[in-house]
């Protein structure tokens, strides 16, 4: 009887896996087992089995583009200076990111900051992923602007990320945290040679050359690719 | 007479379903509630050395040894959704750090509130900035003393429990 139920209970599984298309906004989360645990107000919930079913991006937001002419409140490199975006920066900007794929332009209000040079050598644009902000200076457009902000609005995607989202690509890209911000990688292949720092700056390497690189597979692992196009929405 | 067959055969199944699904169910474990708050607790107060964490998490999923600090690192992952579970440091034959990370199945059980009755309740938020890279970090934690933080993210949920003696 028992194994008649297996069966049943496997093939009901495996069909409404293989017919289950989540739709824009969307992951699929497959059957798991939930954990008996107290409600706040005491009540008690039993463990269960939940069925196979679709969740909604937290980063599902809709998008605004915000021009921001000082300094971001709190901006730890202090001698940075800020200045206004002109016209032409303003929709050379807007033009980038409309060009990027529309899961990053799902994050609610971004803000854009203009500065002349960073505190880091070599550095075309900055972020605070946290709070949406992105800081591009002079040498942006020279760098390559899509480049830039697929990068840093990669940076503001993952933190937007939750709990499950954000542990699904360290599974996929065998990140682990061995203690509390420290983080190893078995990988020896990075796109970019910081992208062996953490996963943040190795999550923003790998969707900046999903984006602007067409070679990109040979410098991604395919299972990241395959994972970065699907949470991008990117048909390929 | 054919569909009244496969009718039948669909309720009998149906039937026989929750028959085996009512026997499991009779005495629900309350006991699996504080299972892993059990091992965490556990752990951090008795001072587990590496055998005992061997004996009751099993064989990790990997190792890691970390030649500059001299410590090893017993990774243990989902082994259907390879979701990292837990990370101990051991020094020598001694527990140096604790790293628990919640998932789909027991989240309920490591809110901010679960956090506080177990870890008391002299928890307090704090935000840590990490601006050693372009990128500036605003990560936010539960501090409980004695070495303990949770992690909290953007969204209010608890990314990892982090123990350090």
């Amino acid at each position: 009887m028992k194994f008649i139920c297996l069966f049943f209970i496997l093939f009901s599984q495996i069909s409404y896996a293989e017919t289950t298309k989540c739709s824009s906004g969307q992951y699929f989360v497959n059957t798991f087992k939930r954990s008996a645990y107290y409600r706040t107000d005491g009540t008690f919930v039993k463990e269960a089995t939940v069925s196979a079913h679709c969740r909604t991006n937290h980063f599902f937001n809709p998008f605004k583009l915000v021009f921001k002419d000082k300094m971001p409140e709190g901006w730890p490199f202090q001698l940075e200076i800020f200045k206004t975006p002109s016209k032409s920066e303003k929709k050379e900007i807007e033009s980038a990111i409309r060009s990027l794929p529309k899961a990053l332009k799902n994050l609610g209000e971004l803000r854009i900051f203009r500065a002349v040079k960073s505190a880091f050598p070599d550095n075309h644009s900055s972020s605070g992923p946290d709070e949406s902000i992105i800081v591009l200076y002079d040498s942006v457009f020279k760098f390559g602007l899509k480049r830039a902000l697929a990068h840093e609005m990669a940076h503001v995607l993952y933190s937007h990320l939750d709990v499950n989202e954000k542990e699904e690509y360290r599974a996929i890209s065998k990140w682990n945290e061995i203690k509390k911000d420290v983080f190893n990688t078995p990988r020896t292949q990075f796109s970019e040679p910081d992208g062996k720092l953490n996963p943040e700056e190795d999550f923003a390497n790998n969707v900046e050359h999903l984006i602007i690189n067409k070679n990109s597979s040979k410098v991604i692992d395919k299972e990241i690719v395959d994972y970065l196009n699907l949470l991008l929405g990117i048909r390929k | 007479m054919k569909k009244n067959f496969y009718i039948l055969c669909f309720m009998f199944i149906i039937f026989s379903c929750s028959f085996v699904t009512k026997n499991k169910s009779e005495n629900p474990s309350i006991n699996n509630v504080d299972q892993e708050w059990k091992l965490l607790l556990g752990m951090q107060s008795e001072n587990w050395n590496k055998e005992k964490i061997i004996q009751t998490l099993g064989n990790p999923t990997e190792v890691f040894n970390d030649a500059k600090t001299k410590h090893e690192y017993l990774i243990y992952k989902d082994k259907s959704s390879n979701h990292q579970i837990w990370s101990i440091g051991i020094k020598g034959i001694q527990l140096s750090s604790i790293s628990f990370f919640p998932n789909f199945s027991n989240e309920e059980n490591f809110s901010m509130d679960q956090i506080s009755k177990h870890w008391g309740n002299n928890c307090i938020k704090k935000v840590e900035i990490d601006s050693s890279q372009p990128f500036v970090l605003k990560k936010n934690y539960l501090d409980c003393g004695l070495g303990r933080k949770a992690r909290i993210n953007n969204l209010g949920q608890i990314e990892g429990l982090f123990v350090e003696f």
